[in-house]
């Protein structure tokens, strides 16, 4: 075992050979405060709570998409999932979601969407037929970790628009 | 005495007396590094960021890309529904493509879901032919009845970091291609007695 009093009576060279394993790790423990300040955290958590969201609103779109074709083909009225059927299937608070139809004629042409035995508003359109859209929008609010550094809170948005018909 | 000013002499001949002090002086010398080292460092997060951005926009493209290929799907199944009538299912496609966000070139004369467009990203569409789920498009019709459709979209993204850091150890990343597919299936429904067909994603 080294008697640290004996450090004294060593050369200066020697005194000197830990020093730059100090120095470096001092400078080791600034650099997880940088990449905290510089935001890089901040983004991380950002692009995860989009990717989140993007996959939820996807998934939510994709069952909208499906009860709307059944709602078609049975001849029922058109209606999407309301938000607080995706909060339920889907476990995400219903303030998240905003669902939506529209329709458009085979030209692209926006048409109301027709109901239940109402008249085909496409019946002028050369193949009559009405296309329907479901759109499931999803907006969250992000809160940064490190609050100042960026536009606090930012909003993360996500949209997902299917064709059911 | 005399011995020492012929050293610090010949010291001040070979290199001035300021550099060979620096030299041997090993106070801040990690600092140095460090200074050397921060612009690979940033260099390798910023590569992380752009890396990351490929897969979001891949991630983003490829709701666009299943969003076409129901879109292709449906129009397909309304010409065997419908007989007689004339469908467009790359101009469905492409409508469906931009109401996701993915830019086409002919995205501007969309009506529906008005986008700029873009001339260099694509959207092809191939039809499939005896198409089971977990098996490949075959674009032969020789390989069975059309039932599935295929839509591809490719985007070319311009780097940055990647461009300038793979400048430096030689050829460099100026552009990498983001593709996506999307296969959607279309197929009568056997309990159904008129002729009523359902569209789905396959993968």
């Amino acid at each position: 075992m080294t008697n640290i009093w004996r450090l004294r009576d060593r050369t200066k060279a020697a005194r000197e050979t830990g020093a730059v394993a100090i120095e470096f790790a001092l400078l080791m423990a600034f650099l997880p405060l940088t990449i905290l300040a510089c935001g890089i955290v901040d983004y991380g958590e950002f692009m995860a709570q989009a990717t989140k969201l993007a996959a939820v609103v996807r998934g939510a779109a994709e069952y909208a998409r499906g009860q709307v074709a059944g709602q078609i083909a049975n001849g029922r009225a058109i209606a999407p999932p309301t938000a607080a059927d995706l909060s339920n299937l889907l476990g995400v608070p219903a303030e998240v979601f905003t669902t939506s139809t529209y329709c458009t004629c085979a030209d692209n042409t926006r048409v109301i969407c027709p109901g239940a035995g109402a008249r085909n508003p496409c019946d002028a359109t050369a193949d009559k037929r009405v296309l329907t859209y479901v759109v499931v929008s999803g907006s969250q609010t992000y809160t940064p970790i490190v609050p100042g550094i960026w536009s606090s809170p930012g909003p993360v948005n996500a949209r997902t628009v299917l064709r059911a018909k | 005495m005399g011995s020492r000013d012929a050293r610090v002499s010949e010291a001040a001949i070979s290199v001035p007396p300021i550099w060979a002090r620096f030299s041997r002086d090993r106070r801040g010398a990690v600092a140095v590094a460090v200074a050397i080292l921060l612009p690979v460092l940033i260099g390798f997060a910023g590569i992380g960021i752009e890396v990351g951005l490929w897969f979001a926009v891949q991630r983003q493209n490829q709701s666009a890309a299943d969003a076409a290929a129901l879109s292709a799907a449906l129009e397909y199944a309304a010409q065997i529904e419908q007989p007689g009538i004339t469908t467009n299912p790359t101009a469905a496609a492409t409508t469906a493509a931009n109401c996701n966000l993915f830019s086409t070139s002919t995205s501007s004369s969309n009506a529906v879901c008005p986008l700029p467009s873009s001339g260099s990203n694509t959207i092809t569409l191939y039809t499939c032919y005896g198409f089971t789920v977990g098996s490949s498009c075959n674009t032969s019709s020789s390989n069975g009845a059309l039932n599935a459709v295929q839509v591809v979209l490719t985007q070319p993204l311009n780097t940055a970091f990647a461009n300038f850091v793979t400048a430096i150890w030689g050829p460099n990343i100026n552009s990498v291609t983001v593709t996506t597919t999307a296969i959607a299936q279309f197929q009568k429904l056997s309990s159904s007695s008129s002729l009523t067909y359902q569209v789905y994603l396959a993968m």
